[in-house]
């Protein structure tokens, strides 16, 4: 168990890396750069730190991985697929709602338009990672 | 299923909210993290609002149970309350522990790690209490249904 949890959460958080640099960091960063307010700005690192990152991605891996073998008993891309999208949809919904309680003056104008581009963004991230955690968790499973 | 899920996720979301509230808005916040916390003083001021707006905040504390509530019931099979706690406890750690690590990749807002390790030890408790409670309703639920 403990095996097949660190290969999938490692194979995980390599997705969730490497999806996140594309995703955010190539794919939507004009958008959302577009749409920063100065004192957003000013908050933000010009560069993330990269060592607090992939620590975040391997915790990240780690927590799907453990879900879909401890509890969820998913061993296939499809299965990891869907469980992955359902997590991180509601997980971004819930992040993106906390921010926009606790902090004010983020965005240009409406907070909905980039906070439904993140959780669409963050849900296909989701259902990638989560396909490739489920598929590594049954080839591991299967050896 | 979707009853008993819509009843954990509003216990959860109530347990959330006051258990948030005691723990991160009386105990944890003024004492340990805004001290440690940069300010700033942008166009509007300071960035964090006081008093939070409190639609996305009570949508926030729906969200989080009732995917806590989705993850026990759909795949978990959870039906108790300690066995709720200690997975709450699980999952509340570890996404505080990626949302810690993520604010300070790409924020300027911790000026130590003093508010990680707060909002570590806050979740751990809240986590067992927002878990238990969700995972006793939806024990009591299928017990009802049985």
């Amino acid at each position: 168990m403990l095996t097949r949890v660190l290969a999938g959460g490692l194979a995980g958080a390599v997705v969730f890396f490497l999806g996140g640099w594309v995703i955010y960091g190539l794919v939507l960063r004009s958008y959302f750069d577009s749409q920063m307010t100065a004192t957003a700005r000013s908050v933000m690192n010009a560069e993330p730190s990269f060592v607090p990152l992939i620590l975040a991605q391997i915790v990240f891996g780690l927590l799907f991985a453990f879900i879909f073998a401890y509890w969820g008993a998913i061993r296939t891309f499809v299965g990891g697929m869907k469980a992955g999208a359902i997590i991180m949809l509601g997980f971004s919904l819930g992040m993106d709602l906390q921010m926009s309680a606790f902090f004010k003056d983020m965005h240009i104008g409406s907070p909905y338009v980039p906070m439904i581009l993140d959780v669409i963004a963050a849900t296909v991230l989701g259902a990638i990672a989560g396909g490739v955690i489920g598929q590594v968790l049954g080839m591991v499973g299967k050896e | 299923m979707i009853v008993r899920l819509i009843a954990a996720t509003i216990a959860g979301g109530i347990a959330s909210f006051g258990g948030g509230f005691v723990i991160y808005g009386l105990l944890l916040g003024p004492m340990l993290m805004e001290p440690n916390l940069h300010k700033y003083t942008g166009a509007a001021g300071d960035l964090m609002k006081d008093p939070p707006s409190m639609i996305p905040l009570v949508l926030a504390n729906l969200t989080f149970p009732f995917l806590v509530a989705l993850i026990y019931e759909r795949w978990a099979s959870i039906r108790t309350f300690a066995t709720g706690a200690m997975a709450g406890a699980v999952i509340f750690f570890l996404t505080t522990l990626y949302v810690g690590f993520s604010f300070f990749a790409f924020f300027r807002l911790y000026k130590n790690y003093t508010p990680l390790l707060a909002d570590l030890v806050g979740s751990i408790v809240l986590g067992a209490l927002v878990g238990g409670v969700i995972g006793l309703v939806l024990g009591l639920m299928n017990r009802d249904n049985s």
